[in-house]
């Protein structure tokens, strides 16, 4: 023992150049933004201070300062915790070293232990620098407090525990191999193995629309770095805890590998004999398999067969490079067949797993008993992506603004209702989905991609890209886009004519469970989560209003959007043009539009609101909003300017007209009205709306359908001559 | 005392020592000689518990020395390339090797460096190569020892500092008992220093003797027969390792003994006949060419 701390005092000493180096790094990339966004921040509140929502800043950016803040995760703790394994570890990877330290009376255990030991003093001592230097500008600011500095000394120490996993994946890296290089790929190996997984999982979804077995997303979270990174999700004391006991795993096993590892294996690629073998087939197969769906989702049409050669190609091909690595040689290329040839059968299984559980799910329309529940999103936009990655990423996105305050109170995202319902949408009747999907499947065997035949512009005429995520009883889940037309076509046979299809979609969205799913935003709240609303004009050219609410205000609105939501038809929503947006607006939004927090806004459920809500407009208008009839926003509008969308080559045509006529204004309101927002996939037809209110100079652009009234068409001579009639198509939507 | 009893170590598929037997003296110079990529080095770093062998025993006074630190305490090691710290002087050095060898003695460390003329306080990596050994070689007599491995230490050294080396070897060993193993592929500078010498040769040990024992049983005669007189016939009684001739002079080396020779020679009545010094180079090419291995395959 005296040994050991003897020998630490003298490597701190000969590492002292590498902690100050890592001080002035920490410093650079935490505390100076820290210092700068506290002031930031009390310029912005000099005027309107509340205490509560300073507070809640200045535990962010504390969070931030110290610990594993948003995006900062990677420079500030990930980017320390490689390079100082990297930097212990060298003693590890030259001979000359090697000899050295194991020519001394020592035991290989305590200069590991010693090494290893240093570089986590090295990062506490500049994180804990760090830390009372924040103390000190925090004071000197006049923004600490106690809460402040102990939720600050939690957060310094989760972002400690979550260095020295990272930094102990590291370096038992640098134990297994016996190079830099080597040593960043295992490492890389270590962090990436297990959620390279997951998203082969995911790339497999995405590449084959296939069904597939529930498997657990935690999958990803056994990645040492990917958990750190995912930690400040999961609860302070859980993620503190399992990254400690993580730590401690790594750390231990690090102490046994110490312990048995040869010092010939210096200068060598790997330090195990043995496990070069296993490494060159693990690392060759998902090498393959990522080269595979790479491949595929470039070319993008007939996916097996490009996924399989890119598999066997690329496995081949890093076959190659792993063995140039391993051997630092160039003529030892293909020197290891036999771990080669694995690695190939290894393809070969895996392709033909693919190929007999995806392929045939490929046109699989569950049975109505087979389901459990489905969500059902439609985009307005065309997409051939795969649906399960649209979803995934939405998934992410909410997962990652987690409903939680630091002091645990619910606040609620800000999120498009589209994206919201499909999280959480459960339509159970299996009757109304497995028709709907076999009226979605219809077209050209279900799979979402664009007929090669169909002029680019038409394609995109009147259809619907639709991602339905469907739950069997059997546990799989069945993901598919589709991309539908809402036309009859001469040259194939269809099963349903574009009028059933629209039926289909009509008993959809007329459904009580869709509409619950869809709006679920709206009716998962609570009267009492409601402080406030707003509305925003469909127009853009009224100022947004808002009026704080009390319970029994907030109760009654509440209840009328419910109502008046799940009263909404189909009908109603393709012919009426929505009045505007409703915000339903929670906690913390008492005075501001919105919370605040690093780089996200705060606010409610936001809903589209019709003129036809006769109770919600009755209810708003009771609390004291202003709800403007058509007559009383002609009334404000000044001018409206009209311009022929750029055409075809994206050349304006360079004409524009003004109208001040009450007359024709309201003409032109009349003809558009019911159109703004639906933007017609024919540019030609569009026309950019400019109007000028009492309120404000521009309220932006929207479509026309068609160039009417007739004076507009003449005046702006948008003949039918200047349309090409190929591209007129009646939408079954009028 | 130092046993190695059938060492064989491998690296991947090459073989760098096998079967080695050998016995290291206490008190004694122990030159480990060979060609490059004899096995030299590779022992060395075994018997200092660098690398385990993969068969046989390595035992120091009795004891296993891989991963036995007690046993440790016992040598130093000065591989032919030393590490030393970065931006580390010599003051540093001599800092660590006292917290690992309980036995180092600092003040002798001084007294070493002030006679070498190297400056305890200047960065090592400003030091030359020759300068770097100098150093090896002080710190190793000062950790106090009782072995010190030295893998081609004298190579780089000048000759007076190798000369000044031996010296200090020389006065440890007659002071503490110190002995030093050296290995070198270069006979000369072992002439005078080595008393035992262990010959390697592609892993495995060609011999392994006294060079006293050695230079006993050989011997070379330089002499210029009476006319009509064949040295062959002189002395063929001995076996003849090596017939040089330039004229009427013959230079023969021989196996056997000095007084044997001479009276082989006196009884021929040269003309001139004296026996002449033998390097240990031509004592080691004339054993080896013995066992079978010629000069062509030695490259000393």
């Amino acid at each position: 023992m005296k040994t050991f701390f003897s020998l630490l005092r003298k490597e701190l000493k000969q590492s002292l150049g590498f902690g100050i180096l890592t001080l002035v790094y920490v410093v650079f990339v935490r505390l100076i933004p820290f210092i700068s966004g506290v002031i930031n921040n009390l310029r912005y509140y000099e005027t309107n201070p509340t205490e509560k929502v300073w507070q809640e800043i200045i535990l962010v950016y504390v969070n931030n300062a110290v610990s594993s803040g948003s995006f900062t995760h990677i420079p500030a703790v990930i980017l320390p915790a490689v390079l100082l394994a990297i930097v212990f570890c060298t003693y590890l990877h030259s001979r000359k070293t090697a000899d050295f330290y194991n020519s001394l009376p020592v035991k290989k255990t305590t200069v590991f232990g010693v090494k290893y030991i240093c570089g986590i003093i090295i990062f506490v001592l500049a994180y804990g620098i760090n830390y009372i230097f924040m103390l000190i500008a925090s004071v000197s600011m006049g923004v600490l407090t106690g809460k402040a500095a102990l939720i600050g000394l939690g957060c310094l120490v989760q972002g400690i525990l979550g260095f020295w996993l990272i930094y102990s994946s590291c370096f038992l890296a640098g134990l297994l191999t016996a190079s830099v290089i080597t040593q960043i790929v295992m490492a890389a190996i270590i962090n990436g193995i297990l959620p390279t997984i997951f998203v082969l999982k995911t790339g497999v979804l995405s590449c084959f629309y296939m069904t597939y077995l529930n498997t657990s997303d935690e999958i990803s979270n056994l990645s040492p770095v990917v958990y750190f990174i995912k930690s400040s999700s999961l609860g302070t004391i859980k993620s503190t805890l399992i990254l400690a006991a993580a730590s401690v795993v790594f750390t231990a096993v690090c102490f046994f590998i110490s312990k048995i590892r040869p010092a010939e294996a210096s200068e060598k690629a790997l330090a195990f004999k043995r496990t070069a073998a296993p490494l060159r087939v693990i690392f060759s197969f998902i090498c393959g398999i990522i080269g595979g769906f790479v491949l595929q989702a470039m070319f993008d049409i007939g996916g097996i067969l490009v996924f399989a050669v890119g598999l066997f190609a690329v496995t081949i091909i890093s076959s190659i490079i792993i063995e140039i690595i391993f051997s630092f040689d160039f003529t030892a290329a293909l020197k290891k067949k036999r771990c080669l040839l694995i690695a190939v059968i290894a393809d070969a299984v895996f392709a033909a797993v693919i190929l007999s559980t995806v392929k045939p799910y490929n046109t699989y329309v569950p049975a109505a008993e087979e389901i459990e529940y489905a969500s059902i999103c439609m985009n307005e936009l065309a997409s051939d992506e795969s649906y399960k990655m649209q979803i995934e990423d939405v998934s992410d996105y909410l997962s990652d603004r987690n409903m939680e305050s630091y002091n645990g109170e619910k606040l609620y995202e800000w999120s498009w209702y589209r994206d919201n319902a499909f999280d959480n949408m459960r339509i159970t009747d299996g009757e109304l989905v497995h028709n709907i999907l076999d009226v979605f499947s219809d077209d050209y065997e279900g799979v979402a991609f664009t007929l090669p035949d169909v002029p680019a512009d038409r394609e995109n005429l009147n259809s619907y890209s639709i991602c339905v995520k469907c739950v069997l009883k059997n546990g799989r889940e069945y993901y598919r886009s589709y991309y539908m037309r809402l036309y009859d076509l001469d040259d194939y046979v269809q099963n349903y004519t574009a009028e059933e299809k629209i039926d289909a979609i009509r008993t959809l969205l007329n459904s009580e469970e869709y509409k619950k799913g869809f709006y679920s935003n709206a009716f998962d709240l609570e009267p009492e989560d409601i402080k406030a609303a707003r509305i925003a004009n469909n127009l853009n050219f009224h100022e947004d209003e808002k009026l704080a609410l009390d319970d029994e205000q907030a109760e009654r609105l509440l209840t009328a959007v419910k109502n008046d939501l799940m009263n909404t038809t189909y009908d109603q929503i393709v012919t009426e043009n929505p009045y505007g947006t409703l915000e339903l607006m929670t906690k913390y939004t008492e005075k501001y539009d919105s919370y605040y927090i690093g780089d996200s806004y705060y606010t409610g459920a936001e809903v589209i609101i019709y003129s036809s809500y006769e109770e919600t407009m009755s209810v708003l208008k009771d609390i004291g909003f202003k709800i403007y009839s058509d007559e009383e926003i002609i009334e404000d509008i000044e001018k409206i300017t009209l311009s022929p969308y750029p055409d075809e080559n994206n050349y304006s045509q360079g004409l524009s007209k003004e109208y001040t006529d009450k007359t024709q204004i309201a003409e032109i309101y009349y003809s558009f009205k019911e159109n703004i927002g639906r933007m017609i996939r024919v540019p030609s037809e569009n026309l950019d709306v400019s109007i000028k209110s009492v309120y404000s100079e521009d309220s932006g652009n929207f479509s026309v359908k068609k160039p009417s009234p007739n004076f507009v068409a003449e005046d702006l001579n948008m003949t039918s001559s200047k349309i090409s009639e190929e591209l007129i198509v009646e939408s079954p939507l009028d | 005392m130092i046993k190695i009893t059938n060492v064989t170590k491998s690296f991947d598929d090459i073989k760098a020592l096998n079967n080695v037997t050998l016995d290291v003296a206490e008190g004694s110079v122990f030159g480990l000689i060979g060609t490059n990529g004899a096995g030299k080095s590779t022992l060395l770093r075994i018997l200092s518990g660098v690398l385990k062998q993969d068969e046989g025993e390595v035992l120091i006074d009795g004891s296993s020395v891989f991963e036995a630190p007690d046993v440790k305490l016992n040598f130093f090691f000065i591989p032919d390339e030393a590490y030393f710290f970065k931006s580390s002087t010599p003051k540093t050095i001599a800092g660590y090797y006292s917290a690992v060898y309980p036995g180092f003695d600092m003040t002798r460390f001084k007294s070493l460096m002030t006679n070498f003329s190297l400056d305890t306080k200047r960065r090592i990596s400003t030091f030359s190569k020759g300068m770097k050994k100098q150093l090896s070689v002080i710190t190793a007599i000062c950790a106090n020892t009782k072995y010190i491995y030295c893998d081609e230490t004298f190579d780089g050294l000048d000759p007076v500092m190798r000369q000044a080396v031996k010296s200090l070897f020389a006065e440890e060993m007659e002071q503490r008992g110190l002995t030093p193993i050296i290995a070198s592929h270069n006979l000369r500078e072992l002439e005078d220093i080595c008393e035992n010498i262990g010959y390697l040769h592609k892993g495995g040990v060609l011999l392994s003797q006294n060079v006293n024992d050695l230079k006993l049983g050989i011997c070379k005669i330089q002499l210029v027969p009476k006319e009509g007189t064949n040295p062959n016939e002189i002395f063929k009684a001995f076996k003849t390792y090596k017939h040089e001739t330039r004229g009427n002079l013959h230079t023969l080396t021989l196996k056997g003994n000095i007084e044997e020779v001479e009276a082989a020679a006196k009884a021929a009545s040269p003309v001139f006949s004296e026996i002449l010094p033998l390097t240990l180079e031509e004592i080691f090419i004339s054993e080896a060419e013995s066992i079978g291995y010629s000069i062509k395959q030695l490259t000393l």
